[in-house]
Order: C-alpha cells, then structure tokens, then sequence
C-alpha cells in the first residue's frame, strides 16, 4: 500500500487548516468542513434483473435504496442516484470491495467503477445551512421537502453537486449537509460556499 | 432649514430624531419614517425633474410605485443610481439625491427650448424626423438621449455585493396591506409556508394613510401591528418588507427584489449584508393582494409641480405629517376625492374649492366635507391651470351635460396645490403577466381580474376589484384558506375561521363617481396648453387624436408610436386614461379598445441581483488539476481550455513564451519532457456489447482490439463531420477506457448516452466518467523509459510493453494505468495514477529526472511537437465541417461495419476533389511564421485593392516555430490539397505583406514513426 501521506486533498491548494477551529461559536450561522477524502463505489446495474440486485445486495450488506435514499450498511453508505445508479462510500480504500463486488456479480449486466478519486466531500452545517444552500441550488431543502437521509442530485451555483442530509437538530446546531463535488470544482465550490456564507458568520472546521 | 410644512403631530414619523440631506447640492432635513418625497415636501420642495421630452417643470405627483415624475439620481460616483422613485426612496442621513433631466441645472434648464417648440415635436417625432439617412441614427440617438437624459449609469465598478437565492413556500402573498395581511394570515394559521412580500418598508398598504378605521375592534394600524407580530412568530411565514415582486413566470415561479441595505446611511450598512437581494421563489399557490393605484382626471395643464394625486396628498398629510400645499384645489369626480379634501383641511390647508365632476355629488365622504363647510361645485371641472415652477392658480367652469364642454373662459382660482382624482385601476401586473385575464368592470370603470392564467393564483382586495375595506379582508381571508387548503393545509379547530371586520370612514370604496377620461378646455384641445396622459413620457391627448387621425387604430400601435405607457413607470397612472381617451375618439366600446401588455419588471430592477456573487474569482468555475500547486509555483503560464486551467508553458525568468516553447520543445525530442494530461476526458466503458457499441459510435473498427491494447478512434457526428478523436484502450473482456478531447469530454458523454438511451436501449453497456479518478503524467522523450523504469518493477522492454499497449503497475507504491502512446511522436507514456497521488509522483518524477534534464512543458509545446507529426488537434484542424477524408484519415472509416456519420459521408460531395484537404505548408522564408487563421491564395493578390472576391484556396489550421526543424512549420486545409503538393501558395497578411509558402506532406518530423514505436 502507498503512504498515506502521498495523497493530497483537492481543497489543499486553500491552506484551510491554517484558520480551522475545533467548533462554531454561537453567533455564527455556518460551519464548513472539509471531509476526508472519500472512498466510492459506482455500481451500475437494473433493478430488475433480480440475480444481479440481489447478488449486490447481499455483497453489500443492504437492501439497494430507492430513488432519492440512502440506505446505510455495517462500514458503508449506498447512496441511489439513479433508476440504475449507486453509489457505494466506505471508510477504507474501494479496491477490496470493488474485486467483492465483481465476483458476485459475475457474468451479470453490471458495471463496478472506483470513482472516489474524482470528488471531493464538504460537510455543511449550522442554523443558516439550508439558507446558504438555496443560495446556490433550486432544491427545496425544508424538512417537510428534504428528509434525514435523502440524497439528491443539483447543482451547487454552477458545479454539480450531490446532496445528503446527515443529521437535523431542532437546537442550535441546526442541519447538516454533506456535498459531493467534482474534483477540479472543488476549490471552486469551497470559495463560493464561503462568501456566500458571509452574511451568517463563517467557522471554519478542522 | 426649517421644515415649513411639516405637520406639528400626526404621522408615522420620528420627529425626535432629525435627519440630514441634500437634493441637487441643497441641504434639507426630514426624520426616519419619510420618504425622500415626503421630506422635500416637508421642506416646500415640490419640482423635483424636467420633463423628459419637452424639459418641463414637473412635482412630486404620486406617493408609492406608481410615480411619473420624480425620478432622481441618487448617491455619488461609482454608487449612483438613476431613474429611482423619490416616492419610494428611504430617508437616511446623509442622503445624496440630484434632479436628472436637466441641464446645467433643474431651475435653468437650456432644454426647456423645447416647450416653446412643442409644435414641432408630435407625436411620432423620432419615427418622421431622424430614419433617413439610416447610417445617421447612431448619431441621432446619441444627441437625443443626451438631450432626454435618462440618468446617468456609474463609471465605475459597483463597489456593492448582491445576493440571489432560490426559495419555496406553499403560498405567495403579494401585498402587506389588508388584504394581503388577512390572506397570509388566514393561510400562515393551517402551518402552510407562507412568504408575505411587501414593497414598502412598512406593513399596512393604504392603511397607513388612512384615519378612523378599524379592524376587529383595534385602530386600524394596532391590527396591522397585531397581525405583523402573529405572522413573525410563525416559524413557517417569511416576511419580507422592502421587497418588490416584480415579475410572474411560468408554473407559479417569481421574481423578488429585496432591498437589503439601501434604506441605511453607507457607514450604517453591515458589510457582510447583500445591497439587495433576488428571490428566484418556486410556489404553490399565490396570492396578489396589490392594492390599486389612483388615476389622475386629464384636464389642461395637468402637470405642473404642486399637481398630485388626491390618495397621495392624503398619504403625505396622514402618513408624513406633512402638509403638501397652503392653498388647495381638489378636483374628483367621485367620493373618494373628498378624502384628500377632508385630510388637506384638517391639516390646516386651505381648501379654495372643491371640483367635483358630477352634477349632484354625494357619499359618505361628500356628505362629511358637506358637514365640514367645504365648497364644493358641482358639475364643474378644471379647465386650465397656471404657474411656472409651481401652480400658482386655476380656472374652473361648469360643464354641459355630455361633459365634452366647458361653458366660459372660467373663474380663476388662487392654488399652491391641485389634487385630483379621476377613480382608481386595480394594480393587475402580476395577474396579467401570468396571462390572466382582464375584464372591463364598467361600474367602477376599471380592468380587474377576470379568469387566472393559472388556478392556483388568486386575486384579493382591491387587486380584484373590491375597493371597500369588509369585501376586501373577506377576500384575502377566503384566498389566504383556499390557496393552504389547495397546498394540502386545513385550518385548525373545530370553527370556521372568520375574516377580519372592518369599521369606520372611508372604508367603503370610493363610488359614486362620474367618469370622464378627458376634461374639456374652453379651447379646442392641443391649443394652447397639453392636457397631459402620460406624465412620464410627455404624451398628450392630442398626440393620441393624432396618431389615431394618421390611422393607428390598435392600442398597441398607439403606444409605440406616442410611446404613452412606456418608460420606467410603464403608464401605471395613464394607461386606463390613454385607453378610455382612444376608445371615445373611435367611438368604441372601452374594453374593446383594451390593454397593452403588462411587461415585467413592475418597477425597474438592478442588474446587480442577477449577477449576484457570480462575479470576479466566483464568475464562473475554475477547474485544475491535481498538480496545480505544484504549476502555480513552478512558473506555470496558463492557458483556458474550457473551464480547466492548464500550463501553456513553463517560464524560467528572462524568457519569454517563444524562448520557453522552443526550449521545452527541444527537450522532449532531445531527452525528456513532462505534460500534465490530466484533464483529457476519460470514460470507462462496461458491458458485454461495449465492442459493438464502440463499433457505432467511432468510425473505425473495434472488433479485433485485443485486452491490453490501445487504438486511436475517431468520433462523427449524424453529418459525418469529425466531432472528437482520442485513444481507446480495452482493460478487460467487457472493459474499455476512452479518453477523450479535454473541450469535449462532457459533450462527448452526453453524445454516447444519448445514443445509448433514445436508440440503443438493448445494448447492454454502462459509461462512468472517471476523469476526475485520475492524474494524468505523460512521460515524452527517448530518455522515457529510463526514468520510468525507476520507479516501477514493471518489464518495460518494446518486447514485453510495445507501443499502443497499456499496462497495470505500481508505480512508487501507487496503483497505476500506464498506456504507452503517443501524441509527441516521442518514446511515451502516460501514467494514470489516483487523483489525490498526482502531485507526490509528479514531484518525485522532476527530482529522479534531473539525470535527464526532465522538462514540464505546456500545452504549447504539445501543439508544436504533434504539428511536426502532423497529428490534428479536433477544434483546431476540424471546425465541424471536416470529415475524415478531408484529413486524409479515410482509412479509419470502416468499410464492413455501420457507425455514427457513415452514411452522410456516402454524399456526393463528401467525395468531391476541390473539398479542402489537411496539408503541411513551409513558408519560403523558413523564420517566417505564418499566421494562423491566415487566408491563403494560388497567386499574389493585386495591390492595393484586388478585384473582390478575391478566390481563396484554403487557410491556415496551425503554425508554430520548430526548433527541432530548425524551420517554421504550418498545417492547413487547402481546396484539393493532397494532388497539389509542391505548389506555391500566398498568404496576404493583414500588415500589407504577403508571405510565399509550398505545400508539403503534413508530417514533418519521424514520418515512419520510429521514435514512438522504439
């Protein structure tokens, strides 16, 4: 295996733990967050071919989600992003699982992509994260539009972006988003999050 | 400076706190509550702006939107604004607001010429007098603008930010008057999400100028405070003041604009805070509880400062605490003027007469002026005013029967005021811009809404018609529970929720009146004075008589040709006039006459909240690649390539771009060269019909492609024309990756799926982009396979990695793709490495490659050392009109197999000989470097003006200096190219010279391809 170390985040480039803080003080309204780089799955396959989705199934630890869901399994995250579409997060690298999932799936119609190289995750928190969202994208983000593990595809002003909601506190500490972004808009996306952050007070988080 | 007609009580304003400003250099004081209208009135000031067409005086006229004279320039240098409403500007300290169509000043104004000259300034003046000649209109149009003065745009940068947000509610509520507040808050009670939009800063709409009214028990204003602080305590109602709905779009989506900031002192602004806001709303259902505006009566010289609305002398009495004149006349010819008549006494104005149109006047507020021992003459008008800067006096005189005639020259009146009141036009924008429609309500003679454009939009109030205050809280109750009951919200409890009620004067609509849309004069209209419809744009009766006289008979003809109703108020306060005023000359029924288009936006909006943050670093994405660190501080130039960033060339210091070029371009083919290929587009390609599919869509075969080897592909579109090429390379059984052009990756994907989706469902195949997965380091040069050896244990011999192979390796530790090809015509290989190691193993390859002189080079470079081979770049050789043929590629067209394109190609004039063909060209000079883009002809142009159209024979694709050539080296597409080689062509350039080249194979450099294939 590389060293870890080797790897460099695509937000590198910002210098962000120069100004992160360990938590956002109450008279701010939004906390960033650079995730760890993440590791994913593609996993294309019909639903309706039941050897395949069942076989997947089973390798994975969960029942496929549904449109718009995200279905959590022991150590992983199934995020349904299509009619024939998922993607697979996991905590360690991809590549074990990928050879997993490959050999279960066998000679059956499906295709098995690493892809977690090429996105970069921002976590979204605090009283103003869903005002900071409509900002940049047409979804409805109220509670009553966008529940506790729901997972969306939209734009972020002009990246693509895919959205889940992790958690959602009636206190102070509000919702909390985790964004998906391409690669190379990364940079892009954390600077337009930021200033458009500013009318709420920014907190930086390591 | 005193505030001479400020009222000693009364109003919504804060007479403890004093406010400082200046209008045209002048300094005045107000208080917070006012208006910058409402403030200079205060201080006597009533003319305000120049006409626009005829330089006029002209006052404040109107006390809200509707306003068509007093548009100023407000604030200094790079924040000014023109063309902004006095009657809605915020009072603030320190506020600077200048008069803007005149010049060099508002009391002497050279264009005030103009009014003298009327009669040479008709209607249609433009149209007749500046069309011929037409090449002269851009000099006319900038003499005519400077003369009409429309404001002044900043100079500068908007030093401003702006904010725009998308938003979604279950219900719009247009209007924070009555109607409005009991529509949001019947709907707000059932838990709907509600967003109440309100374009004044206060809540209330005509309550906040009315005296003696309530609602459910409470004064009027005590309810508005009530329901303001009910709404705000329901976590599910966003309200917004200062914000203005101004434009309905389809499927019940609307534009707001919120004025975040302009109301405060600039030191008072938070920084963090947008100036204004747009509101990109999404809803389920809406609601216009507009209000309505007032209509003036047109009488002759109607315009003069210290003329106004009734409704808006009772708003600057109640609301303002400010008395608008010493001296009044109010004109009506309906109850409700009497309102004006009975605030303007009470507040200690003189009130020299009122003139009421009908012949027997009467309703509740007649009946209380009756009391109050006003006079009142009935069945009289205004026929003529006079005064300069302001109205100094008037003439009334009884009208006959039909009320087209004035009898007598007429008793003239002293006035420093003049209100009138010619009935009221419920504000239908939003409804009409929704495709609503109107219907002619001849009791109140007005348009009001009649079937929505859409059912989930409902009007109330006096938006719909219902002018007395009970009908209009009954309505807004009723659409407020309709529009959360249709969203899927019940109202709580067991008993049906019941509307507001309301008590007291005034609160009864504004009928009986009488109505006549043009007042009569003693004298024959158009003589002697204008009998004003559009204040704004300066059009009169008699320039409407004219256009119909010249024979535009449909309204929306008249308008263009008289320009009434347009502007930035867009006739709020004449249209109804103009229209009625049309209808009686051609003897038609009013509403058959109709109504222009109501035109978004309702008032003008700045273009600052449709840039919103998406400017400067944020105007749009900038993507860059794993290594872009280390390019940034390794002297990096960059080059756009899409959205991507990527190096062009590196510099070292003291060159420049030729020397560094030339430099890089000698190391790749002397020894070692480094490229960041990283933002190529690659997609991976899964299936068990992923040949068959590659078969489709690349014009050449893929069936024989064996696992671990890479083929070159080219891409049609349906007309055959080359649209993208790139290196395909078969992982697996089932597994393929394509890369493609960096410009086309996306369009590319979106081109396959397509395909694979609408036409070839059944193929069974997956596409992943995986762009992004990788870094991208092309090694190029004959030390390549040394360095590369260094860091993989990989057997790199041509025996066991031959070229167009591709391998998996580890490189440095690091899994990795290595392809063996070749886009430099060098020894090659481009190692693919996961994203987040690019930049680790870019670094450890310059410092291992120092042995060799390792180079980074640019996508310069790249160009120069492709171009020698004659390799073609798509966008740059192919400007979609370029087949495979044409390049001399018609080997890659399959034969035995169908693709994307083929059959376009079987055209007969894909074949033809004189179609242009890729070539090389060698200029006869070889340190001439020829232009590209360059025209290119068989012989030398004549001087200096040839016989047009002088016959070209192609152009120039690229060209570049070779170091490697020692020459400089060009490719273009030439008519018939290939069966010309050796043939001398020119290239007449742009500085006079013409350049003499021969046409020559465009392979340069290694024709065999030895190099690569080492």
């Amino acid at each position: 295996m590389p060293e870890e170390t080797l790897r460099l985040s695509a937000l590198a480039s910002l210098g962000l733990a120069a100004h992160a803080v360990a938590a956002r003080a109450p008279e701010q309204g939004i906390a960033l967050r650079e995730l760890p780089l993440p590791a994913l799955l593609n996993l294309r396959l019909d639903p309706k071919e039941t050897a395949a989705a069942k076989a997947a199934a089973r390798t994975l630890g969960l029942l496929l989600p549904d449109l718009g869901q995200a279905g959590l399994a022991k150590e992983l995250v199934a995020y349904r992003l299509g009619p024939d579409e998922w993607w697979i997060k996991m905590e360690g690298p991809a590549a074990a699982l990928e050879t997993k999932l490959r050999a279960a799936l066998g000679d059956s119609h499906a295709a098995v992509t690493e892809i977690g190289e090429g996105w970069a995750q921002i976590e979204v928190s605090g009283p103003q994260a869903r005002s900071l969202l409509a900002k940049g994208c047409p979804l409805d983000f109220h509670p009553r539009a966008f529940a506790i593990g729901e997972v969306k595809q939209s734009l972020l002003s002009k990246a693509d972006a895919v959205y889940r909601l992790i958690s959602d506190d009636d206190d102070a500490s509000g919702a909390l988003f985790e964004i998906t972004i391409r690669r190379s808009f990364a940079d892009y996306a954390w600077r337009w999050l930021a200033d458009a952050a500013g009318e709420y007070g920014l907190a930086v988080l390591s | 400076m005193a505030q001479r007609f400020r009222l000693s009580d009364g109003g919504l304003i804060d007479r403890k706190t004093t406010l400082s400003f200046t209008f045209e250099g002048r300094r005045y004081r107000g208080h917070p509550g006012d208006s910058l209208a409402s403030a200079l009135l205060a201080n006597g000031v009533h003319f305000v702006a120049r006409s626009f067409k005829y330089h006029r005086p002209r006052g404040i006229f109107a006390a809200g939107a509707e306003e068509p004279n007093a548009l100023v320039q407000l604030g200094e240098d790079a924040r000014t604004e023109p063309n902004l409403r006095a009657t809605q500007i915020e009072l603030y300290d320190g506020l600077a607001a200048n008069p803007q169509h005149c010049w060099p000043s508002l009391d002497f104004d050279v264009g005030g010429v103009n009014d003298r000259l009327a009669r040479f300034f008709p209607a249609g003046f433009y149209y007749k007098t500046f069309m011929w000649p037409a090449s002269m209109w851009m000099k006319y149009e900038a003499v005519i603008r400077q003369a009409a003065g429309l404001g002044k745009a900043p100079s500068e940068a908007d030093p401003d930010s702006y904010d725009k947000t998308f938003a979604h509610a279950d219900l719009l509520v247009v209007g924070g008057g009555p109607a409005g507040l009991a529509a949001a808050l019947a709907a707000a009670r059932s838990g709907a999400r509600v967003v109440l939009a309100e374009q004044d800063a206060r809540l209330g709409g005509w309550l906040l100028s009315a005296a003696g009214v309530e609602i459910d028990g409470q004064p009027a204003l005590e309810w508005v405070a009530a329901a303001e602080a009910e709404l705000q305590s329901l976590p599910e109602v966003t309200l917004l003041k200062r914000t203005q709905c101004f434009g309905v779009y389809d499927h019940n989506f609307f534009a707001l604009n919120e004025r975040v900031s302009d109301h405060l002192p600039l030191a008072a602004r938070d920084p963090r805070l947008p100036r204004q806001r747009l509101w990109k709303l999404r809803v389920k259902q809406a609601v216009f509880a507009t209000g309505a505006i007032e209509r003036p009566l047109v009488f002759r010289d109607n315009d003069r400062p210290g003329i106004m609305l009734a409704s808006a002398a009772e708003t600057y009495v109640r609301r303002y605490g400010v008395k608008p004149g010493t001296k009044a006349v109010v004109f009506t010819n309906n109850d409700g003027g009497y309102g004006a008549a009975l605030a303007l006494h009470r507040a200690g104005t003189k009130v020299a007469a009122v003139v009421d149109l009908r012949e027997a006047p009467e309703g509740p507020l007649t009946a209380a002026a009756q009391a109050a021992g006003l006079d009142i003459f009935a069945g009289h008008a205004v026929i003529g005013t006079d005064g300069g800067k302001r109205i100094a006096g008037c003439r009334i005189a009884p009208l006959d029967e039909s009320g087209k005639r004035a009898f007598g020259g007429g008793t003239p009146l002293d006035c420093d005021l003049l209100v009138s009141s010619g009935g009221w036009s419920p504000t239908v924008h939003l409804f009409a811009q929704a495709k609503g429609k109107l219907v002619w309500d001849e009791a109140q003679a007005c348009f009001v809404p009649g079937d929505p454009g859409r059912p989930e939009q409902r009007s109330a109030g006096a938006a719909n018609g219902a002018f007395d205050l009970t009908t209009g809280l009954e309505q807004g109750h009723a659409a407020g529970l309709a529009a959360a009951a249709a969203a899927g919200f019940k109202s709580k409890g067991r008993r049906k929720p019941a509307p507001p009620k309301a008590a007291g004067d005034g609160t009864m609509g504004f009928l009986p009146a009488r109505f006549l849309y043009l007042v009569p004069s003693d004298r024959p209209l158009g003589q002697g004075g204008k009998h004003f419809v559009d204040l704004q744009n300066d059009v009169a009766a008699s320039d409407l008589q004219l256009a119909l006289r010249e024979g535009y008979g449909s309204i929306e003809h008249v308008k263009r040709y008289t320009t009434t109703g347009m502007g930035t108020d867009q006739g709020k306060t004449g249209n109804v006039n103009a229209i009625g005023i049309v209808a009686e000359q051609l003897g038609r029924p009013l509403p058959e006459v109709g109504v222009t288009t109501f035109r978004l936006p309702y008032t003008p909006v700045t273009f600052g909240i449709f840039a919103g943050r998406d400017v400067d670093d944020l105007l749009d994405p900038v993507r860059t690649t794993p290594m872009q660190t280390w390019h940034k501080s390794n002297g990096a130039v960059f080059e756009d390539v899409g959205q991507w960033k990527r190096p062009w060339y590196f510099r070292r210091p003291g060159e420049d771009m030729a020397a560094a070029v030339q430099r890089e371009c000698k190391a790749v083919r002397d020894s070692l060269g480094l490229l960041d290929a990283s933002t190529l587009g690659k997609i991976d390609i899964q299936g068990p019909d992923a040949a068959v599919f590659l078969n489709r869509v690349y014009s050449n075969a893929w069936s024989k492609l064996a696992v671990g080897k890479c083929r070159y592909g080219l891409m049609l579109g349906e007309d055959g024309m080359v649209m993208d090429d790139g290196v395909t390379a078969r992982l697996g059984e089932w597994h393929y990756l394509m890369s493609t052009t960096t410009g086309n990756a996306a369009a590319v994907l979106a081109h396959l799926e397509e395909w694979l989706q609408t036409e070839w469902p059944e193929l069974k195949v997956y596409l992943t982009s995986v762009t992004e997965q990788w870094a991208t380091l092309q090694l190029a040069g004959p030390n390549a396979c040394k360095l590369l050896s260094r860091f993989t244990d990989l057997d790199l011999s041509p025996e066991a990695f031959g070229f167009m192979e591709v391998k998996t390796a580890e490189v440095m530790g690091v899994p990795a793709r290595i392809f063996r090809i070749s886009f430099t015509g060098e020894l090659s290989y481009e190692i693919n490495v996961p994203a987040s190691y690019g930049q680790a193993v870019w670094e450890a390859f310059m410092r291992e490659g120092e042995t060799y002189g390792i180079t980074p080079f640019g996508t310069e470079t790249m160009h120069v050392l492709r171009a020698e081979k004659g390799f073609i770049i798509v966008g740059q050789e192919t400007d979609g009109s370029v087949t495979p043929l044409d390049l001399g590629l018609e080997g890659l067209c399959s034969k035995t197999k169908d693709f994307i394109g083929k059959r376009s190609l079987a055209r007969p004039d894909m074949a033809l000989p004189d179609r242009k063909q890729l070539v090389g060209l060698e200029t006869e000079d070889p340190s001439e470097v020829l232009p590209e883009g360059a025209q290119l002809t068989e012989s030398v142009p004549e001087t200096p003006t040839p016989a047009s159209p002088v016959p070209i024979a192609g152009h120039v694709t690229s060209s570049y200096m070779s170091p490697n050539l020692g020459r400089s080296l060009a490719l273009a597409l030439v008519k018939g190219g290939r069966e010309k080689l050796g043939q001398r062509l020119y290239a007449p350039l742009a500085d006079g010279r013409t350049l003499a080249c021969k046409i020559v194979s465009p392979v340069f450099y290694d024709p065999e391809g030895e190099k690569m294939r080492a």
